[in-house]
């Protein structure tokens, strides 16, 4: 079960594939089976607790003695005055409180559940922001804005580039001053702008801006399976594949792009990826990409401006640590696998 | 430590027992042995060689006792080495007296930098290097001046820019470049391999070395250049008394001038002694599969299909192709005809660039042409239309140079050879799969070879894939190009004695490519010779001799193969002037190295294109001056 | 070498107009009239040629952007020209600033990175300078953000006036160019392709050959490298351009990206017009220059 895990790692990019992968799927699972087990939905605000800093009360469980927990509970209490709130969340903790009724020592657990409920207050383990609504749920539906724009972008700048880049390395002459002049003209313009110009021009659409995003990949794409193609068709390949009798179209898909660039195609599809993720996030920063309500890592952190510099930082922080994690694992993962493929080739 | 200055006192570069492995795997634990247990001697004024197949450790060791073996592999070293009694490993030896008496020491970073320290001063003054491949050895952003401006500074030549300009150029002009004052100024993508080694030359001159060591420095030329630079290292060692290290795969190269040598395999020395001594009465058998490896192909006289009355399979006429290169454009084919009879193995030979794989890629329609036919069984093969090119390429087949760029390295080979018979879908998987198993048969590889990759197979396994490739579509004519050049001569023997055994059995024909004029004469019926995109000369495989030779070109081309003491080929191939081929422009191409008309400057020479005639004895021959 | 630079002449005027056209189209093609979107007068359209047909009005907006008159805003009405003179000098000196930055890190890092592939301290650089390269600009920003009010307390959010003073422009410039030369992806580029570059002319036989002469390596080091080093910074110079979008929204800075940002939620036409157009024939300026000096440079280019 592990044994080809510890495979990996002794390859070239092994550990960057590893973690790479590793935080991928993470975020696949979250994505996937986040509203199973989120406690709050991420339109629920909670009006009496915005703005509630993370708790990590299982922490306190765990690191605290029965004494200690009391005064830790008593001070908490003495803190926040206002009892009519508390006793509103006594009462839908006791359902969590419930839930773990069995992992208490049954001699303490009256007494435990009822300093952990007081503990835990109102249930928001990451907090809440300034409409009280739940960090995690934000964080989890945050995530699934992650992979369906991605996948728009990718769609465009490999199903563009992949074909540009073997016809212009495959077919000197015309195909390949096609794709100089294109990509040179894409080039020309800085991504982001363009972007906000298309926006612009168009209502703020998630996809659009995507599959713009995925146009200005197309240049990289390209040239890169161009570049290969070209070194190929030094080698002998094309040339014996020609003399074999395979038509263009046979040695394009298959020699070219299956035997020798789906490994690139899939090392892109995950930069890209990563790119997108950043995009995206960038973009609803900016309030051109995922309009509140939907959720979007970057619009949290968009509508966290002003309470991070009154010391919210959590707002800020989760997403960002959160975007991070998704971006490097992308990137990681795309990194590692092209170690991998430069080592193969000898590179 | 005493005695072994002592001992050091008359040879010049002393090795003894040297070991370099690397790590196989990182673990620590597999090593492999690149050197093992080495002992090489060289004394002041001597030409040694090192002869030994690609991969036997030739290169690790002097890149070793130089210090530039820099890989990623941490390595394992032992022994020593002595120039002129200074050690070229410092503290090497000491870290294995250290560890009781000849343990394995791990090479590390004090060793290295020492040993950098101590080799920063020697190398380029005491002892020079020269590559395999000359113009990627000189930086492509300097000039040729100033490549040799920084190797006499270098050797502490005193003077300012002006005297030093003088003092190179008079060198270039010692080691044979004549316009030197116009190579100071190039740079070194604008001159040839040929002069480009000069350059090398000349620069490791700079600093009136004690040892050259030139590692395999005439395999990227071609036999021409090859000649004259053996015959350049020889006077450089009567003139000034410099020993050579000459390592080479070669055993011609090493038998024309080295005194001594060493024969290498799997990184031991097998067997040592003067030349000819070693190469008549060799005791080791590996000695003798490279002495020998042809020697069982000399006894098969050429068949007598060389009769005019075969069928005629193919014929060239007058294929012309032009390139563009840069502003310039030249013919690399100028009209060149000839017809291939059914069964025999017409062969041609020439220099590179002498447009001999440009033929083939134009028959093969793997090429746009600029003019003429090739007809196959009278038909144009050139005009033919889609589907009958593809029921076309299967009669005719093609050998490459490097099968590793042949064979697609991520289909199994079972997968490539059944692309040629899948395209169609005229033939049932099984059929197919049989069809299979019965090639690999033929070009004797174990049928389970058909569910590896081609990384996973040998050189000589990989070359026998492209046979077998070709062969499962029941090929009439096979275009061999170079088809055995990229590999180790025990190994060319084997393919050559398949090309062979088709022959007879297949009732194949071949048109075979080679520069290698030994080997084309063990295979070929008829020669072809072609020069600068034209055929030159013609001749049965009997006639092609120095002696039976009718063009000049053709006998400079016999006379530079290197042999051992052949005082005639030395002497014919004085004759030819040391210039660069040069592509001129009308008239005979080849008169600017040809030494009859440099006698006779005869004007039909530069004005009339010399036609391809007739001759006495079945050639044929393209030069004014040449007798019937 | 005349020809190559003539073609890479042909091949910048090209690309420009393209872009151009491309622009030009994206703005004027899409559902929903400029006019209307604006509820623009017809005697506002009138002198916005808007009531034209588009190739004219294609032509008469080119010959007045080769007159640098790029219309005006369809907000308040200033010429887009005024804006762009305003705006694009905080944009150049903060793109040419963190170029300068990343270089100054990447290219040593590279070079240690490419020439000891096995020294644990290049690798561990490598992976702090892919990681920092790979979080995104606004993130970025809030760290350095949170930096700023955290150790220093404050954070100057008005340009210094007055004459040169070095600590209170240093104070205010200073961050967005870090964001922008650390964060962004342009680093984790740059250390990539010198390390990469520095790898395959250290595996060169001309080096090894060098070195077996005995001969100082630096000068055939430099040579070689200075082309591909100059090649890759211009490249990035369009990634870093888009990037200032982000940085100077981050730190409220009110250069070309900030204005590129407000007009598109003003949604005001001729403004984005004119900066991309203005972007575009930087970065076109720029890799002609590249184009050039390779052709002037490389030996092999050159004849
Ligand atoms: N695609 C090409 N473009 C320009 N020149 C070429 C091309 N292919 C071959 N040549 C030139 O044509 C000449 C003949 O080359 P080639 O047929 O490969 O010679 P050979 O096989 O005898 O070594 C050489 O000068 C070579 O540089
Ligand atoms: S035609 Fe003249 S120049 Fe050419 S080979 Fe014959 S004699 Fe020499
Ligand atoms: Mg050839």
């Amino acid at each position: 079960m592990i044994s080809p895990f510890l495979r990996i790692l002794g390859k070239p990019g092994g550990y960057r594939m590893l973690l790479g992968g590793l935080l991928v799927f993470l975020l696949a699972l979250v994505t996937i089976t986040g509203t199973y087990w989120t406690r709050f939905k991420p339109d629920e605000m909670d009006f009496e607790h915005p703005l509630v800093p993370p708790k990590s009360a299982w922490l306190t469980r765990l690191t605290t003695t029965a004494d200690g927990r009391k005064a830790l509970m008593e001070s908490h209490q003495n803190a926040a005055p206002s009892t009519s709130s508390s006793s509103v969340t006594e009462e839908g903790d006791d359902l969590l409180g419930a839930l773990k009724e069995e992992e208490h020592p049954p001699t303490e657990a009256s007494t435990a559940k009822v300093e952990f409920s007081a503990l835990r207050d109102h249930g928001h383990v990451l907090g809440t922001d300034k409409n009280g609504r739940d960090m995690i749920a934000l964080l989890v539906a945050g995530a699934r804005s992650c992979f369906l724009p991605g996948l728009v972008a990718c769609a465009v700048a490999l199903g563009i580039g992949v074909p540009l880049g073997l016809f212009a390395g495959f077919y000197e002459g015309r195909w390949r001053m096609f794709a100089r002049i294109f990509n040179g003209t894409l080039l020309s313009m800085p991504r982001m702008v363009l972007i906000l110009v298309v926006i612009c021009v168009l209502e703020p659409n998630v996809y659009i801006t995507m599959a713009v995003l995925g146009a200005t990949l197309i240049p990289r794409v390209s040239e890169l399976i161009a570049t290969r193609v070209r070194i190929l068709s030094g080698m002998g390949f094309i040339l014996a594949a020609k003399e074999g009798g395979l038509g263009d179209f046979r040695i394009l898909t298959r020699h070219l792009f299956w035997y020798q660039n789906r490994a690139v195609f899939f090392i892109q599809f995950s930069l890209i990826m990563a790119e997108s993720i950043l995009t995206e996030t960038t973009l609803s920063y900016l309030q051109f990409g995922t309009k509140p309500p939907d959720v979007s890592w970057g619009n949290i952190i968009e509508g966290s401006r002003l309470t991070f510099f009154s010391g919210q930082y959590w707002i800020t922080f989760f997403p960002a640590v959160a975007i991070i994690m998704a971006i490097l694992g992308f990137f990681y993962l795309g990194d590692g696998l092209n170690a991998r493929l430069a080592y193969r080739e000898g590179r | 430590m005493k005695v072994v200055e002592e001992k050091n006192m008359h040879s010049l570069l002393d090795i003894r027992d040297l070991c370099i492995s690397f790590e196989r795997d990182g673990s620590g634990e597999k090593y492999l042995h690149a050197v093992n247990r080495i002992s090489l001697r060289v004394d002041p004024g001597e030409i040694v060689g090192i002869i030994g197949q690609s991969g036997s450790g030739k290169t690790t060791l002097i890149m070793g006792i130089l210090g530039l073996l820099r890989g990623a592999v941490p390595g394992v070293w032992r022994g020593e080495a002595f120039l002129d009694g200074k050690s070229l490993l410092p503290l090497c030896g000491e870290y294995a007296e250290e560890k009781s008496g000849g343990k394995i020491v791990k090479r590390n970073t004090p060793f290295q930098s020492a040993q950098e320290k101590l080799l920063g001063d020697l190398r380029g003054r005491d002892i020079v290097t020269i590559f395999q491949e000359p113009r990627a050895a000189l930086d492509p952003y300097f000039r040729v001046g100033e490549h040799m401006l920084e190797a006499l500074r270098r050797s502490r030549a005193p003077g300012g820019e002006t005297e030093l300009r003088t003092q190179g150029i008079e060198l270039l002009q010692d080691v044979g470049l004549v316009d030197a004052a116009r190579l100071w100024d190039l740079h070194p993508h604008q001159i040839s391999g040929g002069m480009a080694q000069r350059v090398m030359i000349a620069m490791a001159l700079c600093a009136r070395p004690k040892l050259l060591v030139a590692d395999e420095p005439s395999t990227a030329l071609d036999v021409t250049t090859q000649a004259k630079l053996l015959e350049l290292f020889r006077r450089l060692r009567d003139k000034h008394g410099l020993a050579i290290l000459l390592i080479s795969h070669d055993i011609g190269v090493i038998q024309e001038i080295s005194q001594r040598v060493y024969v290498m395999r799997h990184g031991e020395v097998v067997e040592s002694g003067e030349t000819r001594e070693v190469l008549e009465n060799f005791q080791h058998p590996y000695t003798g599969s490279l002495v020998k490896a042809f020697a069982h192909f000399e006894h098969i006289p050429a068949t007598s299909i060389a009769n005019s009355d075969a069928v005629s399979l193919l014929e060239i006429k007058s294929l012309r192709k032009r390139f563009q290169q840069g502003d310039k454009s030249f013919w690399a084919l100028d009209d060149v005809s000839l017809e291939l009879r059914e069964g025999e193995t017409y062969a041609l030979v020439g220099e590179s660039g002498s447009g001999k794989s440009t033929l083939a890629l134009s028959l093969m329609v793997l090429q746009t042409v600029n003019g003429g036919e090739v007809l196959y069984k009278g038909e144009d093969v050139l005009k033919a239309d889609k589907k009958r090119m593809r029921a076309l390429r299967r009669e005719i087949r093609m050998l490459f140079q490097h099968p590793e760029a042949v064979l697609n390295p991520g289909m199994t080979v079972g997968a490539i050879l059944s692309e040629g018979l899948e395209k169609d879908g005229e033939f049932t998987r099984n059929e197919i799969d049989q069809r299979i198993s019965e090639v690999l048969d033929q070009v004797h590889l174990d049928p389970s070879h058909a569910l590896r990759f081609p990384g996973n197979l040998s050189t000589g396994e990989k070359q026998r894939v492209t046979i077998a490739r070709a062969l499962i579509t029941r090929p009439k004519l096979l275009v061999c190009d170079e088809p055995v050049s990229s590999l180790d001569l025990a190994i060319q023997a084997q393919i050559m004695e398949l090309l062979r055994e088709f022959q007879g059995r297949l009732g194949l024909t071949y048109l075979f490519i080679s520069h290698n004029l030994q080997l084309v004469k063990l295979l070929a019926h008829r020669i072809g010779v072609m020069y600068m995109g034209r055929l030159v000369e013609e001749a049965p495989a009997g006639g092609f001799t120095t002696e039976g030779a009718r063009h000049p070109y053709t006998r400079l081309l016999l006379a530079s193969v290197p042999s051992m003491g052949d005082e005639t080929s030395r002497s014919i191939c004085a004759e030819f002037p040391d210039v660069e081929p040069v592509r001129l422009e009308g008239g005979c191409l080849f008169r600017n190295r040809c030494p009859w008309y440099l006698k006779s400057r005869n004007p039909e020479c530069e004005n009339k294109t010399p036609p391809l005639r007739n001759v006495l004895g079945g050639g044929k021959v393209a030069c004014h001056l040449a007798g019937d | 070498m005349l020809r190559n630079a003539l073609r890479s002449l042909v091949f910048f005027l090209g690309c420009l107009l393209l872009v151009s056209a491309a622009i030009f189209c994206l703005v004027h093609l899409t559902p929903g009239n400029i006019a209307e979107i604006h509820n623009l007068s017809p005697q506002t359209a009138h002198v916005l040629h808007l009531d034209r047909s588009l190739p004219v009005q294609y032509l008469l907006w080119l010959g007045n952007c080769l007159r640098l008159d790029f219309g005006i805003s369809t907000v308040d009405g200033t010429p887009v020209f005024a804006l762009l003179r305003d705006y694009a000098p905080t944009t150049l000196f903060l793109t040419f600033g963190s170029l300068f930055f990343s270089l100054l890190i990447a290219i040593p890092i590279g070079m240690y990175r490419g020439l000891k592939p096995l020294a644990r301290l290049g690798k561990a650089l490598s992976v702090v300078v892919y990681t920092l390269s790979s979080i995104p600009a606004f993130v970025l920003g809030y760290v350095v953000l949170a930096v700023a009010f955290g150790v220093f307390h404050s954070y100057i959010t008005t340009p210094p006036e007055g004459p040169f003073h070095f600590w209170k422009w240093t104070a205010y410039y200073l961050p967005p160019i870090l964001v922008l030369a650390l964060g962004n992806g342009s680093l984790g580029e740059f250390v990539r392709f010198i390390s990469l570059e520095a790898q395959n002319v250290d595996a060169a036989m001309f080096i090894k050959a060098a070195r077996a002469r005995g001969v100082s390596l630096w000068p055939h080091f430099l040579r070689s490298l200075i082309l591909p080093v100059f090649n890759i910074a211009v490249t990035n110079i369009a990634v870093l351009l888009g990037g200032l979008v982000v940085v100077e929204r981050v730190f409220n800075f009110h250069g070309l990206g900030w204005l590129s940002w407000e007009a598109t939620l003003k949604r005001d036409f001729p403004v984005i017009m004119g900066i991309t157009l203005l972007m575009a024939v930087v970065v076109r300026v720029l890799m002609l220059l590249n184009e050039l000096l390779s052709t002037w440079i490389d030996p092999r280019l050159r004849q």
